[in-house]
């Protein structure tokens, strides 16, 4: 087992009345990539300052390599060795781009100068030491930040919705390029996001975080597969919930049919049943219990929009050549051998 | 351009912002001409006196002023600005007014002030004869004199850009250089003072120029500078106009020189805006036992120029009050103060106005040598302006009428209501006057009912500024006013210059007083400003 790169203790803090981060637990192994993914607002920048030293916890411990952080006395950002990557990534506009990336470097000239070029060879941007960081495009902006963060060889990385500023094709190559230079160097990462599809792609762990709190960290599979509570389910990908009713251990009854699912619950518990549109097939039925009220175009898909006689409402995602008109009525079918996921009714989280 | 293009271009636009536009440029561009080419003309004999004159010395007093203003100004300012903007000393808000509350006070005022209580026998000796039995103290005037009186009115310049600057930078950047293991003074020497150099240089060049163009505290102060150098000159008969006129030239292309140095460092400190967007506040640093020193600094900043000049006049005003001086005098010299002033506001303004327009919302060759030539009243030294027109004028029947002296004013302070009328008119997006146009009405009728109430904003703080900074002048108004027509400023100027100390305090203060209600004016309007900003940022 790797050593612990940071650790989080009960960490709580409060701005005014207003919980911004309230008992989270965090243990990141080192050379782990976690994905901190929430709404705005979650709490999810706040737990990044307060790693960083940026804010002082009101309660709860911080460990980055095993040092406490803010045990007896504060560690100020300065001495904490943990390299940032801001969203607006802060280059100083003053300096050249290997002086940037120099900056937190306090090792001799020679020696420096040899972590610099290793650096801008890592990047990818050998021949631009020597220009000015406004004489570069966002994604290449980006990168020298990574590098910059990354020359000092600090305890563990921060990354603060770092792709947020680039345009959305750009974006997903950089993303590609940045998890490939921080697994080659092997570094310990918290990356902070809004978008759960980015999480789910850059973490090796994905923390999905709602009003200050944890709500569950999981690999991105088991995250998208098996969220632990409907919030999860709700914010990553699409789900729709309807009702259930227990039948035994193995399956549960719905109006859309008998489904089985993970779990077990007592039977003739209520409950809801999370349905993802991949999860159904459609077929149309002159009898059958839903009806087609939208169709949205996805180029390879349809996405359609089925009332039950609930009154609740589903998706189910099918292959562009099953072009069905609204007003048509359909059954399901559950796709091959798949277990839903039940919440018992009345949990919320 | 081709033919065509300039039609439709001025076709797009109202006929009559660019036929008064034109009229406007030419009419202020007229007097600076005919001198140049008189000065030009004047033949080798006025130059081969010119550099015979004293001018070398003069020179050399200059430029010792220009260089030692911006730099006790800086010396002032850079610790005012970070400790009221990145600091948690006690009672900013009110430190950042008091300290930039001196610009109210014109540099000859405060000259006067210090001469009567620093003087040889001023109120200081006067206050240390009787215990220490002291005769005599160091005398004032001269180039220390000069120095402080130039600073204490011009250091705000430097202040209030360099507040805004360190408000400006990202506070990401800070974090960004302590992440990577710097400490809070490396941080300001590395990040923070590289960042304020822009603002520094273009601040510091400004003072410069100020010091070049002030006359009032140079002249009290007996300190011969090239202004004060040039009014001697003008005043002396037999030959003196031209030596003036040809000091002029000089002073004029040292003006020049620093104003392009002034705008070149202001269009490379455009690359140090780099970061977008971020809302989020700095962190302010813990002064702990250092807040009493920084407390210490703030006081007497606010005491040495703001509450003993207050205290002195204050003393002098009762004792002038009290030896019987008239106040009949003072009154009829405010009464023309104002009235002058309010005309002026009101013509530069509407001359203004059109000006504005063309050089906001229309980018061509045309809009840009408008732009240049109405900046002449802020590059060039008021004294030189104001010969220039004498030059022009003298023996027709506009000599010494208040209408030159108006003209006059407008020239020096066109530039002022054109900046702020054209900062509400950026302010507003030109989709705006665009949408007007799309839904039928000409560009005659946008402008009425879209451009001009839109820069309402703009010309009413224009007009207070050009009131306040009229009020104030004093070279021009010595030079192109009619005979026996007093100011409050030349009335002060007067008194002081011949040692009638006490008829001087009760026109200060008023002076002082006056021109505090227009300086009330801008800050209110300059918050509506804002809540505009935030109205066209949620459309």
């Amino acid at each position: 087992m790797k050593r612990s790169a940071v650790r989080c203790k009960n960490l709580t803090k409060k701005f005014g009345r207003n919980f911004a981060v309230k008992g989270v637990n965090i243990e990141l192994r080192e050379g782990v990539i976690l994905a901190l993914v929430g709404p705005s607002g979650c709490g999810k920048t706040t737990l990044l300052r307060l790693i960083a030293g940026f804010e002082s916890p009101d309660e709860g411990e911080i460990y980055i390599g095993g040092e406490p952080m803010v045990d007896n006395k504060f560690v100020p950002p300065e001495k904490r060795e943990v390299g940032i990557v801001f969203q607006n990534y802060a280059l100083f506009p003053h300096l050249k781009v290997h002086e940037n990336i120099a900056y937190g470097l306090s090792t001799k000239k020679d020696k420096r100068d040899k972590r610099v070029r290793e650096m801008l060879s890592l990047i990818g941007l050998d021949e631009y030491g020597s220009k000015m960081p406004h004489e570069l495009s966002g994604g290449e902006q980006q990168r020298v930040a990574l590098a910059r963060a990354l020359a000092p060889d600090p305890q563990m990385l921060l990354l603060d919705e770092p792709f947020s500023n680039l345009d959305a094709d750009l974006r997903g190559r950089i993303r590609s390029d940045v998890r490939a230079i921080l697994k080659k160097t092997d570094a310990s990462v918290i990356f902070v996001t809004h978008d759960q599809e980015e999480a789910l792609f850059m973490g090796d762990r994905v923390g999905v975080m709602d009003q200050g709190k944890i709500m569950q960290i999981d690999s991105p599979e088991d995250i998208f597969h098996h969220p632990k509570n409907p919030f999860v389910a709700d914010f990553i990908g699409i789900a729709d919930f309807i009702g259930g009713r227990i039948k035994d251990e193995k399956t549960v009854d719905t109006e859309i049919g008998r489904l089985s699912y993970h779990r077990t619950f007592p039977s003739k518990l209520s409950v809801n049943v999370m349905i993802r549109p991949d999860f159904l097939d459609i077929v149309p039925t002159e009898d059958g219990v839903g009806e087609i009220v939208d169709r949205i175009f996805q180029g390879m898909f349809y996405l359609y929009r089925l009332r039950l006689p609930s009154g609740a409402e589903i998706k189910a995602m099918q292959h562009h050549t099953e072009k069905y008109e609204v007003g048509t009525r359909v059954s399901f079918h559950l796709t091959s051998d798949h277990k839903v996921i039940c919440f018992p009714k009345g949990r919320k989280r | 351009m081709s033919y065509l293009e300039l039609k439709r271009k001025i076709n797009s636009f109202p006929t009559v912002v660019w036929v008064s536009s034109i009229t406007i440029t030419i009419l202020i561009a007229i007097p600076l001409i005919y001198m140049t080419i008189r000065a030009i003309g004047a033949g080798p004999e006025t130059w081969d006196l010119v550099f015979r004159f004293r001018t070398m010395e003069i020179a050399g007093r200059t430029l010792a002023l220009a260089i030692t203003v911006p730099l006790l100004s800086l010396g002032i300012s850079l610790p005012l600005a970070w400790l009221t903007t990145r600091t948690d000393l006690p009672f900013k808000r009110t430190w950042s007014v008091l300290t930039v509350l001196p610009l109210v006070i014109p540099s000859y005022i405060f000259a006067y002030v210090m001469i009567v209580a620093l003087s040889p026998r001023g109120m200081l000796q006067q206050a240390l004869a009787s215990p220490f039995g002291i005769e005599q103290i160091p005398s004032i005037y001269g180039f220390f004199g000069a120095t402080l009186s130039v600073t204490a009115v011009s250091y705000p310049y430097l202040l209030l850009p360099l507040q805004a600057s360190l408000r400006g930078i990202d506070p990401s950047l800070e974090e960004a250089s302590h992440s990577l293991g710097h400490g809070t003074f490396s941080t300001f020497k590395k990040v923070i003072l590289p960042q304020l150099r822009p603002a520094i240089a273009s601040g510091a060049l400004l003072i410069a120029l100020y010091s070049l163009r002030d006359f009032g505290a140079v002249s009290l102060m007996r300190y011969e500078t090239f202004t004060f150098a040039i009014y001697n000159q003008y005043l002396t008969p037999f030959g003196g106009r031209m030596i003036a006129a040809a000091l002029s030239m000089i002073l004029l292309f040292i003006a020049l020189g620093l104003m392009f140095a002034e705008s070149a460092t202001r269009s490379r400190a455009k690359f140090y805006v780099t970061a977008k967007g971020s809302s989020r506040k700095a962190d302010l640093v813990a002064l702990g036992r250092w807040r009493w020193p920084a407390l210490a600094f703030c006081g007497s900043v606010v005491i040495i120029f703001l509450v003993l000049p207050m205290y002195v006049l204050g003393y002098w005003a009762l004792r002038g009050i009290s030896a019987g001086e008239t106040v009949q005098v003072v009154w009829s010299s405010a009464v023309n103060s104002i009235q002058v002033s309010m005309i002026t506001a009101v013509i530069v303004v509407l001359a203004a106005l059109p000006i504005a327009i063309l050089t906001s919302r229309f980018s061509g060759r045309l809009s840009q040598v408008v732009e240049k030539f109405t900046y002449i009243g802020f590059a060039l030294p008021g004294i030189v302006i104001s010969l220039s027109i004498v030059f022009f004028a003298v023996g027709t029947f506009m000599y010494q009428t208040l209408g030159l002296l108006i003209f006059g004013y407008l020239i020096l302070f066109l530039p002022l209501a054109m900046g702020s009328i054209r900062n509400s008119l950026l302010q507003i997006n030109p989709d705006i006057e665009e949408a007007s146009r799309s839904l039928g009405r000409t560009a005659n009728q946008t402008m009425r009912s879209v451009t001009i109430p839109l820069s309402k904003n703009g010309m009413i703080s224009g007009a207070a500024l050009v009131f306040l900074v009229t009020m104030k002048e004093l070279q021009a108004t010595l030079i192109l006013s009619p005979r026996n027509f007093d100011t409050l400023a030349t009335s002060i100027w007067h008194a002081t210059s011949e040692a009638f100390f006490a008829r001087a305090a009760v026109p200060a203060l008023l002076l002082i007083l006056l021109s505090s209600i227009p300086m009330m004016i801008l800050l209110i309007f300059g918050h509506m400003r804002e809540n505009y900003e935030k109205i066209g940022s949620s459309l």
